[in-house]
């Protein structure tokens, strides 16, 4: 049961399509794991067709619907319905983030960055923020660190405990220039988590700071 | 099909300026059939006419709605883009387009495109709804807000030059909605009118925020530098408005949050 959802102004960029592409990345991959986000998401989308229906109308060339009925009257009806679901073993990794990082958990390849911490950056080609897979061992911290931007966390597997209170899969935790935290991997199963950051953490420790471009974070 | 007339005094060039090359048939360069007596032809000829007219004006009755009644309006819109995916009926389309190819040329234009590449988007957009109106469900999303998609996806490809990830409902990792009732999703169906009626309701402050929101191709902090307000400002005003749409959606299901 996912108790950590997404903030209204996050939806609101991410249907608006003013949200870059690695944030996106993350509302896309909670909505695909939580319906009442995908309510909200369809609130958010209503917004856009209020906004289309009440913006002023700007005249278009006299030509245009006969250019568009050109291009559309001897085609044949090319669009299928929505296929239903394959019959497959579940996957952890949810759509779209499984195209995005290449396979499902098993066929990850992580990068060691610390001690029982491992990340996978994910590519997002023109976009500012960065994001990235990262998978910390049950019990490990992240050191204490603030935010110069702002950050996006989902829990994808395991538990994450971040300023008392503990996020599971789908789980959404939002960071920003006012936040210091240091969460840490819950008990059991290892914690693999999406993280998008549009800038560089601020780490307090001297010796986190020295290892930060090393690996990017 | 159904052949779509544009050749008399009552056809209304105010409201449907864009004639397709259906030349009139005149009287007198008709020859007649001769397999057909004269008297047979001329009845099927009339009671031909006659359903193009009423068809017609069934059309234009929910054309001048359109102005007037939003709801109207929404119907009139819905049903025409189910019935392009159903016979192709370019008289359909010709309201859809009447409708949205000025307001979205509007909203290629505030999404940063000059107005030759507007209209070439504007194509582009009507040539897609044309193509997924079978995709089209009226019971989940009014043709507006699904128009606004379309528009929304293209722009976002077009003036970001980026992908817009999006979720896979036929994912096996998809997590489902729970199966609804008939009477949520009628609930569902006339959601996207309520958030609508809470738009109207909104003050103009409240509403120039989530409007900018999709207008211009801002992030919210842009958008409080534009219109003066510190970010927090600009944030708690879009909180406070979904708090009113979410209220407006949770009245008669009974229950909150």
């Amino acid at each position: 049961m996912i108790k950590f959802h997404l903030s209204d102004d996050l939806l609101l960029s991410y249907s608006s399509g003013t949200l870059d592409e690695a944030s996106s990345l993350l509302v896309a991959t909670h909505l695909a794991l939580c319906p009442y986000c995908r309510t909200r998401n369809s609130s958010a989308d209503s917004l856009g067709g209020y906004m289309l229906d009440t913006i002023s109308e700007t005249e278009v060339s006299p030509s245009l619907m006969a250019s568009v009925i050109a291009r559309v009257r001897d085609e044949s009806n090319n669009a299928k319905p929505l296929a239903s679901p394959t019959l497959r073993p579940d996957f952890q990794i949810p759509e779209p983030l499984r195209s995005y990082v290449g396979g499902d958990l098993s066929d990850l390849k992580w990068v060691r960055v610390a001690p029982r911490v491992q990340q996978i950056m994910i590519k997002t080609p023109g976009c500012a923020s960065q994001a990235r897979l990262l998978r910390f061992q049950s019990g490990t911290s992240v050191p204490e660190h603030g935010h110069r931007g702002r950050e996006l966390t989902m829990v994808l597997t395991g538990s994450l405990c971040d300023r008392e209170r503990m996020l599971c899969r789908g789980d959404i935790s939002e960071s920003d220039e006012h936040t210091e935290h240091q969460p840490y991997a819950g008990p059991g199963e290892n914690c693999v988590c999406l993280a998008v950051t549009d800038a560089p953490l601020r780490f307090k420790s001297v010796l986190a700071r020295l290892l930060q471009p090393l690996f990017g974070i | 099909m159904i052949p779509y007339y544009t050749g008399s005094d009552f056809a209304p060039s105010d409201v449907l300026p864009f004639r397709r090359g259906c030349a009139k048939r005149s009287n007198a360069t008709w020859s007649g059939r001769p397999w057909l007596g004269n008297q047979l032809w001329q009845t099927l000829q009339v009671a031909l006419a006659g359903i193009v007219r009423r068809d017609i004006e069934n059309k234009m009755v929910a054309i001048r709605r359109l102005q007037s009644d939003p709801k109207a309006v929404a119907t009139a819109l819905a049903k025409s883009i189910v019935s392009i995916a159903a016979t192709r009926d370019e008289a359909s389309f010709e309201i859809v387009f009447r409708h949205f190819a000025p307001r979205l040329k509007s909203y290629f234009l505030r999404r940063g495109a000059d107005s030759s590449l507007a209209e070439e988007i504007t194509q582009d957009a009507l040539v897609l709804v044309w193509r997924n109106a079978a995709l089209y469900n009226p019971s989940k999303a009014s043709a507006s807000t699904w128009v606004f998609t379309i528009a929304r996806n293209l722009s976002v490809d077009r003036f970001r030059r980026t992908r817009r990830p999006a979720f896979d409902p036929t994912d096996p990792a998809f997590v489902p909605d729970v199966e609804a009732s008939p009477d949520q999703q009628l609930e569902r169906a006339e959601a996207d009118q309520r958030v609508r009626e809470v738009m109207s309701a909104l003050s103009a402050n409240e509403k120039s925020v989530l409007m900018l929101s999709f207008y211009e191709n801002h992030s919210h902090g842009e958008i409080a530098r534009q219109l003066n307000l510190p970010v927090g400002t600009v944030k708690s005003r879009i909180r406070l408005a979904f708090a009113k749409i979410r209220a407006a959606l949770d009245v008669d299901k009974g229950n909150v949050g």
